[in-house]
């Protein structure tokens, strides 16, 4: 699994967002991704993922040439800051509902995924009723349910206690050792100091090494 | 209660509704007459019928509120998740659209059936050719505008939002109504020498093609039936002008859908 942006550019309203982004990212590695507010860490997970489009340069995963061979990028898990769910449906229907669109894993799956994030796959609750730290967790259970070969986390310990944020971490860990590609965006120093094995700076849509 | 139920609910009690403006007992009915009613009515235009139109407008004002977000909710909770795993977005609005055109005839079906069911039961019903052929002119150009204009509302509420997206569409149908009231004084289209020119300026109102009514047909019995008129305006025309607006507006749809950057996680909300 390769994923490779050259010369990645994107302004909105005449603000550059992205500026002349360049990454080479492989599998069964976790690449930690750090900045202050408005640096751009989210705009590149969303142009990377193709939920965005770019105004030039290029993206490619697998040869395959982004919004030219394919619209967005196959197999991938996605957690985006304060991007919630469907509020009305129980966390099992809103994983069941964003699984029927692939129809790659079934009810079992899902609720193996739920459990593994430390929620109950049969509580009634609708996404309303949950607390911040359970509509994170099920936004996490929801990236990872269909074992996806990259997996971007933008955030994923923000409303966690300290318990969460352990188990959150152990789920990283595992799914690098599955072999994923693990893209991880946290102002959480510790998420970053303990799983991340490359890390990248961003500021002002630039995007610079680090170690 | 699901959209879909609601749906048929409302579109099946209207059905029923309609049945009492044109029961009477111990009548037969044909059900040409039936259509009339679901077509705005066989009358010519003048003030209290424009009033009428607007009432008749309500079922389908209802079922494009009911499904003017079908597609553009999509783009509101979890748009993020739903469309990170949508590898195809000008397959899924296909989808999306051919899903949206078995809702209409669903609910047109159901209106009918309603009207019928009651018919039915009171009167003697007949079935003739020309009423089987009128219906489905009905059920093709009604389920082409009414696909194409609750298709418009998704497209326009995801480019801008969904109050725009239904102003815009719900004032330019109301708009279109209320025009209608320049047939009755400025382009009169009875008592003047320039009937045929105002007939002409009367398809150019997109409101004109629903009403069956006023339409021609090249079988004869049945051009005996409707053209209150007695002008040329072939049923044909309209069925190709809703057909041709329906792919337009299907292709455009899938431009923006295409193209829409998803830079917020809710559009409705902004978030």
């Amino acid at each position: 699994m390769k994923l490779i942006a050259k010369n990645v550019n994107k302004s909105i309203k005449n603000r550059q967002i992205l500026s002349n982004i360049n990454l080479s990212l492989e599998g069964g590695i976790i690449y930690g991704f750090v900045g202050r507010n408005g640096s751009g860490k989210t705009m590149l997970f969303r142009a990377l993922s193709g939920l965005i489009k770019i105004d030039s340069g290029e993206i490619i995963c697998n040869n395959k040439v982004l919004h030219k061979d394919i619209d967005v990028i196959d197999n991938i898990g996605l957690v985006i800051e304060n991007a919630g769910l469907y509020q009305e449906f129980t966390g099992f229907k809103n994983l069941k509902l964003l699984a029927n669109i692939n129809k790659k894993i079934n009810d079992d799956d899902i609720k193996d995924a739920i459990r593994r994030v430390g929620l109950e796959p049969n509580d009634n609750r609708t996404i309303k009723k949950y607390s911040l730290g359970m509509k994170q967790r099920i936004v996490i259970a929801q990236a990872i349910m269909e074992k996806p070969d990259i997996i971007m986390l933008d955030e994923p310990t923000n409303a966690l206690d300290e318990n969460g944020v352990k188990e959150i971490r152990k789920i990283i860990l595992e799914e690098k050792k599955r072999g994923a590609m693990i893209l991880l965006a946290s102002h959480n120093k510790e998420d970053i100091n303990l799983l991340a094995d490359k890390v990248y700076y961003m500021k002002s849509g630039h995007l610079y090494d680090g170690r | 209660m699901s959209t879909y139920l609601k749906c048929i609910i409302t579109s099946l009690l209207w059905g029923v509704l309609e049945s009492l403006f044109y029961l009477r007992l111990n009548e037969k009915i044909i059900l040409s007459d039936i259509i009339f009613q679901f077509s705005f009515l066989k009358k010519y235009i003048e003030t209290p019928y424009i009033i009428d139109m607007t009432i008749k407008f309500l079922p389908y004002l209802i079922f494009q509120i009911l499904f003017g977000t079908c597609i553009y909710k999509h783009f509101c909770s979890a748009s993020n998740y739903y469309f990170s795993r949508c590898i195809n977005r000008t397959k899924w609005l296909l989808r999306e659209a051919f899903l949206l055109y078995t809702y209409v005839l669903i609910f047109l079906f159901c209106m009918l059936a309603g009207g019928v069911m009651v018919t039915v039961i009171t009167n003697e019903l007949i079935f003739d050719l020309e009423s089987i052929i009128l219906l489905l002119y009905y059920l093709i150009i009604y389920s082409l505008w009414l696909y194409l204009t609750t298709l418009l509302i998704n497209i326009i509420a995801v480019r801008f939002n969904s109050s725009v997206a239904f102003i815009a569409i719900a004032g330019l149908e109301m708009g279109c109504i209320f025009s209608l009231v320049l047939w009755e004084n400025v382009l009169p289209l009875q008592d003047s020498p320039f009937i045929d020119r105002n007939f002409l300026f009367l398809q150019l109102n997109p409101v004109a093609h629903l009403v069956l009514a006023w339409h021609s047909s090249f079988i004869e019995k049945l051009n005996m039936r409707i053209n209150i008129y007695y002008q040329s305006f072939d049923l044909n025309i309209s069925v190709v002008l809703f057909l041709l607006l329906s792919i337009i507006v299907t292709v455009v749809g899938c431009i923006v859908v295409k193209r829409k950057d998803l830079i917020m996680a809710n559009n409705e909300s902004g978030v």
